[in-house]
């Protein structure tokens, strides 16, 4: 069975069901998928086609709900990511209204 | 004669789980509770908000109330919502009387008195939570 | 380290929660259960829009309608440190009373199981069901 254990204390990255990217270490999780990040970040990717400008925001210490998380991974350093000139579609939410 | 000794094995673990998670409960004064943690007496035949899953807004006087949170109202007003966007509330008002608030499609529960709508506070820069 | 054993540890911090429909709600946690149901106090409720702000002196929240929590910083280590003050005194009970020194969990229902079981099946278990500690030694 795979296990997200391999993951704790990890540089981890999460996309959330609102089509958000977040960044941290991974210090927590339970079995309902609830997770802790600390020094986590928001990086908001430039969208395609548009001027805005590459985001990055502090959010400290940062807890997610369970349901709320599409997926986690790993970050691996050795390959760099130019964020300030990424571009992409945006993503859209997976939300449920409720 | 070997799957028997791993059903058992099985069983014995279920167990434990139980046992671990009550004594868990007991012994570490840091775990997360399973009793109410609002006492709802405080409110009682006072005026209380209360938010729905899905967006509806009522405020009414605290009648009665049960463990699993379900909720009696009286002089119930519903706050309406802008019909093009639902996020929205409007001015406007419907009285709905009596109600019987369902516990699980609660969202918020909060008193009316003391509570006011104010200014912008994080002016400009965020507030750090 | 648990998500709500953090959360427990934020207890009379002051807390940033966002709603699933996007209302933000800044306040002082008083308390928390189980199921991540929360009372604030001393909150300011912020509309989806980010329009309308209201100043509520107590909300209760349910659980499973938050999408997230900002806590202060210093709660994660706020946190380790009750873990560790904890384990300490759970380690003091059970010396006291001639247990196991690796069995960490050791309190009347723990022996009472042990006396119906191999001890050594039960050492293991008793090591690995403690999920607290776990997080911290020898997990791969």
């Amino acid at each position: 069975m795979s296990s997200w254990k391999e993951f704790l204390y990890k540089k981890v990255r999460v996309i959330t069901t609102d089509a958000r990217l977040f960044e941290g270490k991974l210090e927590g999780i339970d079995n309902a998928t609830n997770i802790v990040i600390s020094n986590c970040i928001e990086r908001i990717a430039r969208v395609k086609g548009t001027d805005d400008k590459y985001q990055q925001l502090d959010m400290g210490l940062y807890m997610l709900r369970g349901g709320t998380v599409v997926c986690i991974g790993e970050v691996d350093e050795s390959i760099p990511v130019d964020w300030e000139n990424l571009t992409g579609d945006k993503l859209k939410d997976t939300k449920n209204p409720l | 004669m070997e799957s028997k000794e791993t059903a058992r094995d099985g069983n014995q673990n279920n167990r434990d789980h139980k046992d671990q998670r009550r004594r868990n409960n007991g012994t570490k004064q840091e775990g997360p509770k399973r009793e109410a943690i609002l006492d709802l007496n405080k409110y009682k035949d006072t005026q209380i908000k209360v938010e729905f899953i899905g967006g509806r807004q009522i405020v009414g006087v605290l009648k009665g109330f049960d463990q699993l949170m379900n909720l009696v109202l009286e002089s119930v007003e519903e706050t309406l919502r802008d019909p093009e966007d639902p996020n929205v509330l409007t001015k406007d008002t419907r009285s709905l009387g009596r109600v019987v608030v369902r516990g699980p499609s609660l969202l918020t529960i909060s008193p009316l008195d003391g509570s006011e709508v104010i200014d912008n506070p994080f002016v400009a820069a965020e507030v750090q939570a | 380290m648990l998500p709500l054993y953090l959360l427990n540890s934020a207890k009379s911090q002051p807390i940033l929660v966002e709603l699933k429909n996007g209302e933000t709600l800044n306040g002082l946690l008083t308390n928390c259960d189980s199921w991540m149901n929360l009372t604030l106090s001393e909150v300011i409720q912020t509309s989806p829009n980010a329009e309308v702000f209201t100043k509520i002196p107590e909300i209760y929240i349910r659980g499973s309608h938050i999408k997230y929590l900002r806590l202060p910083e210093q709660t994660m280590d706020y946190a380790k440190e009750q873990n560790m003050i904890n384990m300490e005194q759970r380690n003091k009970n059970q010396n006291r009373r001639g247990g196991r020194p690796n069995n960490n969990s050791g309190n009347f229902n723990r022996r009472r199981n042990d006396n119906n079981r191999g001890g050594n099946y039960n050492n293991r278990r008793g090591n690995s069901s403690n999920y607290h500690q776990s997080h911290g030694a020898g997990d791969s």
